[in-house]
């Protein structure tokens, strides 16, 4: 073997076994250390950080310890990768990039989540988080965001950003896990905003979320929901997966009242 | 080696370890072949089979494999043409249901925009019936882009591990659900210039589709790292190569766009007729299916159980005639469940128990995706069936196995016993519906009313928390609706007890009592 190749594979084996450890060390451990956990926004271009340039985000309340507040702010300004496309992260083809940006935002949000499961005072962090990420295009990130939101009390804020974020999504396994956030506030003052929600996706929303939520449409449907969804059905066409749906759960329930 | 080579190498390296734990290159890919990047045989191809049945495709889309035994340009000539033709009615179908008054400039656009992706992507291909004799189904990006849509199997792993981009259809519809959503986006983007803009608002919606939405304004960007693939999109829109092997653009689609839509599968293909035919299916617009018999309409309400209007005469089930009306014709409608028996006594009802006869694979529906293979001995219980395929009247159970809810093959007239053979449900077993001498207690608020037949007259209300002994039950109608003949007080009669479908609402109702 030649000494430039064998020097080569030298120097790889190294890098590969720093590598693993590198990684086997983030997936054990939440985020500790900001220089880590902001390495990856160092473009290859220019080694200056991305979070120096242009902060837009919401700024966060003064009165915490601070280094929860720029924990939660490094994960918001990780948002800008999208914009700038210059973040550290593969362009071997034109959904690397993208696709890697979203799996290291989803850890985050979950390493976050995991690390204050029980810390009732950085509620408005996890807000302002899960906020801000409910209305993501990547369904990773909305999946965790959902996920931070069932931590946390119900809230007119919060719905609307959950509804704004999944109109017109056609992820309809994220729909299906949103079910049960949106189940939270029925009988809540903002019941309707659901009932809203979950009809206009019904008739017009993503084909696949649109069935989606027809099959679990029933605990959804009640005396004061009833005429919303009967006006829905009338909408769908004739033949279609979703009126099935819907048009027996609506039997079923009007069956209900009277005892069939 | 110099030191831009070792730098290379290891930045591939670490890139390579950061997909690591991501879908493999041509994940589930077997008997791969090649093929010419033209229209119809995009390489690569991968066997169809793992995910999900061929039968199923063949009997779907039997105008829709591109066949590598025929002439290779009247081949694609006919293949472009009539996938051409399927996609302009799915598109269509699809955009009227989710913009309902969409303009038809839009409506035009957003149906030239669907074949030009598909164009683009994946050069209109999807399956191929290679040399082999095997069914193949396109694998674009290293295996990673699954078919006509090129729907890509590291961001979408759960839908396509479902079979949802290996069904044409579907895979076309989860492609659209995807794209309207950057459509709907580039409309507003002011690289765009205004929603009507069509050509910018393609090539934006396209960018998003192909690069994600951080992407949608990338094709105004010469200096991209991907600028190529919007040059290709855009060389593509205007020389629309396609049309080359679209030998008729108004040739009727040989599938029923709107019904697979919707259902998946088991849909009859468009008929053609003009005038009532003898023994001939219709659609009405409510979806019902109907046999016209001695001058009236024999109908069922879905179209999976056309086959058994044929217990009414010699009735072609191949294909159906969508009409606007009954023509004066007298409309007679029959419950699914008399008809089929009556058509085939070998059909096992719903309610009663098989025993397998051997493993048997159990899928998402009767054509659709593996979900387990269920072990030869197990007893289950029946809650569905279909029938598909005159004359060997092929039988379909829905059964759950190990809280998976799906399809069994129960074998077809001649084999069936081979199968799966009727058994007594075991006593005290998990099956939701109670058998001939276990108890049930009335779980709805409101009561239950006893009636003297399904839907009859009514008698009492039996109130919550009764407790019944049950003498027989019917299922009856679409949606498999349970009634449970019972005695309360001196009183002999049916209550209800919710339906098996679309979604098991028995729990509702009553609870069968250990």
């Amino acid at each position: 073997m030649k000494k430039p190749i064998l020097i080569t594979l030298v120097v790889l084996t190294l890098i590969v076994f720093l590598n693993k450890k590198r990684d086997t060390k983030n997936s054990e451990e939440p985020i500790s250390s900001i220089p880590r956990s902001v390495s990856h926004l160092f473009s290859t271009k220019n080694r200056n950080p991305i979070t120096t340039q242009k902060t837009t985000a919401p700024r966060l309340p003064a009165n915490v310890p601070s280094d929860i507040e720029i924990e939660a702010q490094m994960i918001i300004d990780t948002n800008k990768c999208y914009d700038t496309q210059i973040c550290n992260y593969p362009q071997t083809d034109p959904r690397s990039y993208e696709v890697a940006l979203g799996k290291d935002i989803a850890k985050k949000l979950q390493q976050f989540r995991l690390k204050y499961k029980n810390n009732s005072d950085v509620q408005k962090w996890k807000e302002q988080i899960a906020r801000k990420f409910i209305k993501s295009f990547d369904g990773f990130v909305q999946e965790e965001a959902l996920k931070m939101f069932s931590e946390l009390p119900i809230a007119s804020e919060n719905l609307q950003a959950i509804t704004q974020g999944l109109q017109n999504s056609p992820d309809a396994l994220l729909i299906k896990l949103a079910i049960p956030e949106l189940q939270r506030y029925l009988g809540s003052s903002y019941e309707s905003q659901v009932h809203t929600f979950l009809s206009s996706t019904i008739a017009t929303g993503a084909h696949f979320s649109s069935e989606v939520v027809t099959e679990n449409i029933g605990p959804f449907i009640s005396n004061s929901s009833y005429n919303v969804y009967k006006q829905t059905a009338q909408q769908l066409p004739q033949g279609s997966s979703a009126l099935r749906n819907l048009s027996t759960a609506l039997r079923d329930y009007a069956l209900q009242q009277t005892g069939a | 080696m110099n030191k831009q080579s070792l730098f290379f190498i290891i930045i591939s390296f670490l890139t390579l370890n950061t997909f690591a734990a991501s879908t493999p290159d041509y994940y589930k890919c077997n008997y791969k072949e090649g093929g010419e990047w033209n229209y119809g045989r995009a390489p690569n191809v991968c066997a169809a089979s793992p995910f999900g049945p061929d039968s199923t495709v063949y009997a779907s889309y039997p105008h829709l494999i591109f066949s590598d035994s025929a002439s290779r340009t009247a081949e694609r000539t006919r293949f472009i043409t009539e996938l051409s033709a399927a996609i302009r009615d799915a598109s269509e179908y699809y955009l009227k249901k989710r913009k309902p008054g969409v303009s038809s400039a839009e409506l035009g656009q957003w149906k030239f925009a669907i074949q030009l992706v598909a164009a683009h992507e994946s050069r209109l291909s999807h399956y191929r019936k290679t040399t082999d004799s095997r069914l193949k189904m396109m694998r674009g990006d290293v295996g990673h882009g699954h078919g006509l849509m090129q729907i890509d199997d590291r961001s979408h792993f759960n839908p396509i591990s479902t079979g949802i981009a290996w069904n044409l259809i579907t895979n076309l519809t989860y492609a659209m659900d995807i794209f309207y959503t950057q459509w709907e986006r580039a409309a507003s983007q002011s690289c765009v210039g205004g929603a009507s803009n069509w050509k910018n608002r393609i090539r934006a919606a396209w960018a998003a589709y192909n690069g994600g939405p951080g992407s949608i304004c990338r094709w105004t960007n010469s200096g991209s790292a991907w600028a190529q693939n919007d040059k290709n999109f855009l060389d593509m829109y205007n020389g629309q190569s396609w049309k080359t092997y679209v030998s008729n653009s108004a040739l009727p689609s040989s599938i029923d766009a709107s019904c697979l839509i919707e259902q998946k599968e088991n849909c009859a293909a468009p008929g053609n007729d003009t005038s009532f035919v003898e023994n001939n299916l219709y659609q009405l617009p409510d979806k019902s299916t109907c046999a016209y018999i001695a001058g009236k309409l024999h109908c069922v309400t879905e179209n999976r159980d056309a086959i058994c209007l044929r217990s009414l005469g010699n009735v072609k089930v191949g294909s159906a005639t969508a009409i606007s009306d009954s023509g004066g014709k007298a409309i007679v409608k029959y419950d699914r469940h008399s008809l089929c028996a009556k058509y085939d006594s070998t059909l096992i009802a719903i309610g009663a128990s098989i025993k397998l006869q051997k493993n048997i694979n159990l899928r998402s529906t009767p054509g659709g995706t593996l979900l387990v293979t269920v072990p030869s001995g197990q007893t289950l219980q029946i809650s569905d069936f279909e029938l598909r395929n005159s004359p060997t009247n092929d039988r379909y159970y829905q059964v759950t196995y190990n809280n998976k809810k799906g399809y069994l093959y129960a074998g077809n007239d001649s084999d069936h016993s081979t199968w799966a053979a009727q058994v007594a449900t075991p006593t005290g077993s998990t099956s939701s519906l109670a058998q001939v001498g276990e108890s049930i207690s009335i779980v709805n608020k409101a009561g239950i009313n006893l009636r003297s037949a399904p839907g009859g007259s009514l008698i009492k209300l039996v109130p919550v928390k009764t407790t019944l002994k049950v003498l027989d039950s019917i299922i009856s109608g679409t949606n498999n609706d349970v009634y449970y003949k019972v005695v309360y007080g001196s009183s002999t009669g049916y209550i209800y007890s919710g339906a098996l479908l679309p979604s098991n609402t028995m729990s509702n109702w009553t609870q069968k009592i250990p």
